[in-house]
């Protein structure tokens, strides 16, 4: 059987990245009303599901995903778990942690989403072939519009957005929850 | 009265000061203008130099966000009446992110990306010495060097790596000759590589080819000739001292030549011919460069 866990990687404090996309998107007309960003990971693995507390207990320590004095790292399993995303959004109105529906936009490179050093980091700490994806994931929420129409302008391949650049990026918009597993490899070689 | 240049500033880049002196050196008068400035101020100059760094600390992708900034859309119209405009390093993602480069097709608001590097065995960001092999082209920034020279200058990128979408053909960069710089690693190296087709991916290996650029290329321009995105960094090497002295290649002989003779080092080094390029096409006459 395969297993899948998420990590969600958010700085605690104001994502400077995130506060110059908004501005940036708001020169451009954008609905945006908040914005977040976070580093995304997900690991996969065949078999035994005991595997995942000590997958937890491993990238906690490892130093390779989160520094816990910066971030803020969240685990997920399934489409219902909590981001944790929108809390720590940056808004227009220059606070952080916005609330309301929001949608999500993962953005991974093309043919670079498999990382060779942390599988094989991960596979020798936890003495299984695990593989891991890397990618981004944008939170945005646009008062009195629609998000996901906000995000397909903003990343959207067809306009060629600021969140995602079609020539060297992969970009998918969901809708309010976000799916587990949300990156997939589109036949990229072994790494 | 000497043709003035822009040079760019945005927040996070770092390589003004070369890039002023290389311009001055070539027989220019470069101005310095802050980000802070209005867009007007770009107004009186007669050319734009976006150089090397880190605009916006690379938030989003590098040259994302400094590509939406209103400088650009001044750069983006000039640039439409054959101003020169030379994008450097992070400079040359900023044109790739306006999509002032390629242009390969009207309208299009991007025609290319910098990807990160793809490298054997490692990922990220690679600082060494690369060779660039001139091609025949309508560049205003080649006209010093002859096609075929062979010019080694220095790299330093994490997101160097010229590529289209899989959607879109490479070759029809190639077939509107958009690519006036490419890596090579030298006479033998192009000898073995006669009749490539070019048409998408990387033939040189690694390091010759140091990200895997589609094409191997360098360097990749507008149709006109007149706008260039140069990943490596000629205001590294715009002097023969700058030049290392375990280099290979003919660059590196006259260096080793030069410091056994006593000669001067600071004559123009293999990066010069970029500035002394647009220098010429700014009408600058060859006895007013200092060398």
């Amino acid at each position: 059987m395969t297993h899948v866990r998420q990590l969600v990687v958010r700085h605690r404090a104001l994502d400077p990245t995130a506060w110059t996309a908004l501005h940036a998107l708001a020169q451009g007309q954008s609905d945006a009303s908040a914005l977040a960003r976070a580093d995304l990971w997900e690991f996969e693995w065949e078999g035994d599901s005991a595997v995942a507390e000590r997958l937890v207990a491993w990238a906690r320590t490892a130093n390779w995903f989160a520094n816990p004095n910066r971030d803020r790292a969240t685990w997920r399993r399934s489409d219902a778990d909590a981001t944790d995303l929108e809390s720590g959004a940056a808004r227009m109105s220059g606070e952080s942690g916005a609330s309301g529906r929001g949608a999500y936009l993962v953005t991974t490179w093309r043919g670079a989403v498999r990382s060779q050093e942390h599988e094989a980091a991960a596979t020798r700490a936890l003495g299984l072939a695990v593989r891991v994806r890397h990618g981004q994931v944008w939170w945005l929420a646009a008062e009195g519009a629609d998000a996901e129409h906000a995000l397909h302008d903003a990343g959207g391949a067809e306009r060629g957005g600021l969140l995602a650049n079609p020539h060297s990026q992969e970009a998918r918009v969901f809708g309010a929850s976000l799916p587990v597993p949300a990156m997939s490899v589109h036949g990229e070689e072994e790494p | 009265m000497k043709p003035r240049v822009a040079v760019l500033q945005f927040p996070g880049v770092n390589c003004e000061a070369e890039s002023e002196r290389a311009l001055s050196s070539a027989g220019l008068a470069p101005e310095r203008v802050p980000w802070t400035a209005p867009a007007a101020a770009l107004e009186k100059f007669d050319a734009f130099l976006l150089p090397g760094g880190f605009s916006y600390q690379d938030r989003v992708r590098a040259g994302a966000i400094a590509a939406r900034h209103a400088f650009v859309d001044t750069v983006r119209e000039r640039a439409a009446r054959g101003v020169p405009v030379l994008g450097l390093c992070n400079g040359a993602q900023v044109l790739v992110e306006a999509g002032l480069v390629p242009a390969t097709r009207a309208g299009e608001n991007l025609g290319a990306a910098l990807a990160p590097n793809r490298m054997p065995g490692r990922s990220g960001y690679l600082a060494r010495w690369v060779f660039l092999r001139v091609e025949e082209s309508p560049c205003v920034f080649t006209q010093a060097y002859a096609p075929g020279e062979i010019v080694p200058l220095p790299m330093a990128h994490g997101e160097g790596r010229f590529v289209v979408h899989p959607s879109q053909d490479w070759s029809e960069i190639e077939s509107t000759r958009r690519v006036p710089f490419r890596y090579d690693a030298g006479a033998e190296a192009s000898q073995a590589n006669q009749g490539h087709d070019r048409t998408s991916e990387p033939r040189m290996p690694f390091p010759s080819n140091p990200n895997a650029s589609f094409g191997d290329a360098a360097g990749v321009m507008n149709a006109r000739g007149n706008v260039l995105a140069l990943m490596p960094h000629p205001e590294r090497a715009q002097s023969l001292a700058q030049v290392p002295l375990d280099l290979a290649g003919a660059w590196g002989e006259r260096r080793r030549r030069a410091r056994l003779a006593g000669e001067s080092l600071w004559s123009a080094g293999p990066g010069a011919g970029i500035f002394l390029s647009l220098a010429y096409a700014l009408g600058v006459r060859e006895a007013a460069v200092a060398r």
